[in-house]
């Protein structure tokens, strides 16, 4: 992923509340804009409380990003995206940071309902929140459990 | 009015808000309703687009929070070696 400068930093950060705004009530936390190093945090838990009574919570979206100042701008340099199955126990994610070795390395998790695949780590390229982020609530929105078939294990 | 399901389809939401399906298709094009597009021709409408179509005072505000001195280096440093916690 390209540096980013300030300006396109805070507008991928609203554009990722105005997204995830959409689906729940989000908290988005940008900590560390004056320092070397910044963070993202964007937490969503859905449907939440909304409804009448209110519907139980199905899934959660965990995103977390940390970028590291630059002379190009700003640079992506570890993530973590989520999305929790709440119903079914399921997860699915990609990360990049390292695993075992120094250098991170992107890579997807994923635990069906039937708990395979805790611990594992798969083969994945990187990629950006907004299109995790899309794939997540595609999954949300069809009603089914998370499936891990078609994952290559690197582990 | 009662919510009972995470997400609608437009001819759903068409009947609560009694107006025809293709005027809720209009919106959703138009980009004033969000809907999740799990194929060509279908639409999820998530409870919160429902809300805020029919009831906007109902929907609670989200939180956006900008810290810009908090020093989040050490923490990185840490986590490096760390997998993100489960819920």
């Amino acid at each position: 992923m390209r540096p980013l400068s300030a300006h396109a930093f805070n507008q991928r950060r609203d554009g990722l509340f105005a997204r995830l705004d959409r689906l729940g009530r989000a908290e988005v936390r940008d900590e560390g804009a004056n320092k070397r190093v910044r963070k993202v945090i964007a937490d969503l838990v859905v449907p939440g409380q909304v409804g009448d009574p209110g519907l139980p919570d199905e899934v959660r979206f965990r995103y977390q990003e940390w970028w590291r100042r630059s002379g190009f701008g700003w640079l992506r340099v570890r993530y973590d995206y989520d999305y929790f199955d709440l119903v079914n126990a399921g997860r699915r994610g990609y990360h990049l940071h390292p695993l075992g070795g120094r250098e991170p390395v992107p890579h997807a998790v994923c635990v069906s309902a039937d708990g395979s695949g805790r611990g594992r780590h798969f083969f994945a390229h990187e990629v950006d929140l907004l299109a995790a982020h899309e794939e997540f609530e595609a999954q949300y929105a069809t009603g089914r459990p998370i499936d891990c078939r078609g994952l290559r294990p690197i582990d | 009015m009662k919510f009972s399901k995470s997400f609608y389809s437009p001819h759903e939401v068409a009947e609560m808000a009694s107006v025809h399906p293709s005027t809720i298709l209009n919106y959703i094009a138009a980009g004033r309703l969000y809907a999740v597009k799990l194929s060509e021709r279908t639409y999820r409408i998530p409870v919160r687009a429902v809300i805020r179509l029919l009831e906007p005072e109902r929907v609670a505000p989200s939180l956006i929070t900008v810290e810009p001195d908090v020093d989040v280096e050490t923490e990185l440093a840490r986590e490096q070696d760390t997998e993100p916690v489960s819920v």
